[in-house]
């Protein structure tokens, strides 16, 4: 195995095998692998950035999937106890690449598409910044465990963005980094959930109450499971739609965005599937 | 074990079908607008974010009417002239993913979209409407809210008289519905102090800083990383003949102008309230 630094700078495959492709390497700047707690999330969001100016308003920062309080969170073991790294990078082919910190770099090409992430056990997901104003913050394309596709989910960093503005100027105190955290830990979540139905009865997610209530993917249920948890189907955790259209939320978010996955009610942190 | 371009695109689009059968959290299909409806929520799209929330609704409910809750996606017109490649169907999911997964371009950022209920969302609750929080999902859920508001007698915030509205001297352009100046002489017109970058070789801008830089804090609104990026256009931010133009809302937020209008052919701005 190697170790963590070296992991963190490698650059994906598709992006680095074609050094001399002067578009390619610029480009390849946007796809940076964010090795975090053992795993690999390929950010598709990543644009290079003069960081004294901090400029990540229609990007997503990888410090948005290595924070401290997204996702896996603490308690989750992954399989056999191993966390979620198992993959050998020495395995993937030589390639130098460019970094756009440090410069060119020599490194190993993990190629973990097409099923070679199951094959080595090895967590992967590609996440893609989206600018489409659909009703929800973000979406998911798969489980990690269809060995037939990637587990791809698209960000829609203004909607989350919008969000965050809207229950900071009703006087929460929202950190748009950890907001941003939360939701790709959500959504993350849903690959390795994504068999979990906790209710059956209902299937249809279009309403506030079949939101609420459908289970799907891990989703947590209004009424049934914990609300501060990651999987709490609506953002900010905690928050509950005015069903009875009074003008008021049935219930309000947490003051404070959670950290992790339940360890109980209904349990996420021991309902993972990475394998087929 | 290398991947082709080719077989990407197709393990894509057995994602993309996995995921359409399987309608994960946050992946409802809407109904596809027609052409009429894809212009009107464009229009409504601009509105949005030019802050004519009353205007997008109008708009949107006008669809909404017509052809119920569907979802319009399109390819800018700065995105149409600006990027050297073919852009794929702006609906096709697969080949958008595709792209922006082998690194040709952040096509899933270039790309705009909107449904009708996320429109009328975000436009109620910018009004003030927070009961709608979460009913994007369910038009008739978030119009009986709205209702519900009207009757226990919420009015949303009105602007100043207009006869106290001063027009600008100042040229424009319109795309896609939104209002373009040119930043230099916007600049000037509302005060905003500026820097502009210039390439030494091409003399071309390249940067534009608005608003005061302190040490270690970022000025208002940096354009540069938009402006060098060049061809991944995610905004109607570009430069033409030596100026650079950009939405006149982005300014006017950093000026403190929540109303304004064209009217007449002229830019008008309401008198600052003192809150952006």
């Amino acid at each position: 195995m190697v170790g963590g630094e070296e992991r963190e700078n490698l650059c994906c495959a598709e992006a680095g095998n074609k050094v001399k492709d002067v578009r390619r390497q610029s480009i390849g700047c946007l796809v940076m692998l964010a090795k975090v707690k053992d795993m690999f999330v390929m950010n598709f969001g990543a644009v290079p950035r003069d960081p004294e100016n901090g400029d990540w308003s229609f990007v997503i920062p990888n410090e948005a999937i290595t924070h401290p309080n997204g996702f896996p969170g603490t308690g989750v073991p992954g399989e056999n106890d191993n966390g979620f790294w198992l993959l050998n990078a020495n395995e993937g082919e030589t390639h130098s690449v460019r970094h756009p910190e440090v410069g060119w770099i020599t490194g190993k090409i993990v190629n973990f598409l097409h099923g070679y992430a199951h094959l080595r056990d090895v967590y992967a997901a590609v996440v893609v910044p989206s600018e489409d104003n659909r009703p929800r913050l973000a979406w998911t394309f798969g489980p990690i465990c269809n060995v037939a596709s990637i587990p791809v989910i698209e960000i829609r960093v203004p909607t989350v963005r919008d969000a965050v503005n809207y229950w900071n100027s009703v006087g929460y105190q929202y950190d748009l980094l950890h907001a941003l955290a939360c939701v790709i830990a959500h959504e993350l979540g849903h690959t390795i959930l994504w068999h979990i139905d906790h209710n059956e009865q209902v299937q249809n997610g279009e309403d506030e109450i079949s939101i609420l209530t459908n289970g799907d993917k891990g989703h947590h249920v209004y009424g049934q499971h914990r609300m501060r948890c990651f999987m709490w189907p609506y953002f900010p955790p905690g928050v509950v739609p005015d069903l009875d259209n009074d003008g008021a939320w049935d219930s309000l978010p947490f003051p404070n965005l959670p950290t992790d996955f339940c360890d109980s009610d209904p349990g996420c942190q021991n309902l993972w599937r990475l394998n087929p | 074990m290398k991947l082709t371009q080719r077989a990407l695109a197709m393990l894509l689009f057995v994602a993309f079908l996995d995921f359409a059968k399987a309608s994960p959290p946050g992946g409802r299909i809407y109904p596809r607008a027609n052409e009429e409806a894809t212009e009107k929520l464009k229009e409504a799209y601009a509105a949005y974010y030019q802050g004519w929330y009353e205007r997008a609704i109008e708009l949107a409910m006008d669809v909404y009417q017509k052809y119920g809750d569907v979802h319009a996606r399109w390819w800018p017109s700065w995105v149409k002239r600006f990027y050297k490649g073919k852009l794929p169907d702006p609906h096709d999911y697969g080949a958008i993913l595709g792209e922006t997964i082998e690194g040709r371009a952040l096509m899933t950022m270039m790309v705009k979209g909107v449904t009708v209920g996320s429109l009328l969302e975000r436009s109620y609750r910018r009004l003030g409407y927070h009961g709608v929080y979460g009913k994007g999902t369910n038009v008739p859920s978030l119009l009986k809210s709205v209702e519900g508001a009207k009757k226990r007698g919420y009015r949303p915030p009105q602007p100043p008289p207009k006869n106290t509205w001063r027009p600008l001297p100042l040229k424009f352009r319109e795309e896609d519905y939104f209002i373009l100046v040119p930043v230099e002489e916007a600049c000037k017109v509302l005060g905003l102090p500026y820097r502009l970058q210039v390439e030494q070789k091409t003399k071309k801008p390249i940067g534009v800083y608005v608003g005061e830089y302190v040490e270690k804090k970022r000025p208002l609104l940096v354009i540069q990383e938009v402006l060098r990026r060049g061809g991944v256009m995610t905004s109607p931010v570009y430069e033409e003949n030596g100026v650079v133009w950009v939405p006149f809302y982005w300014l006017a937020e950093q000026a403190g102008i929540r109303w304004w209008e064209v009217r007449n052919g002229k830019i008008y701005v309401a008198p600052r309230q003192g809150t952006k």
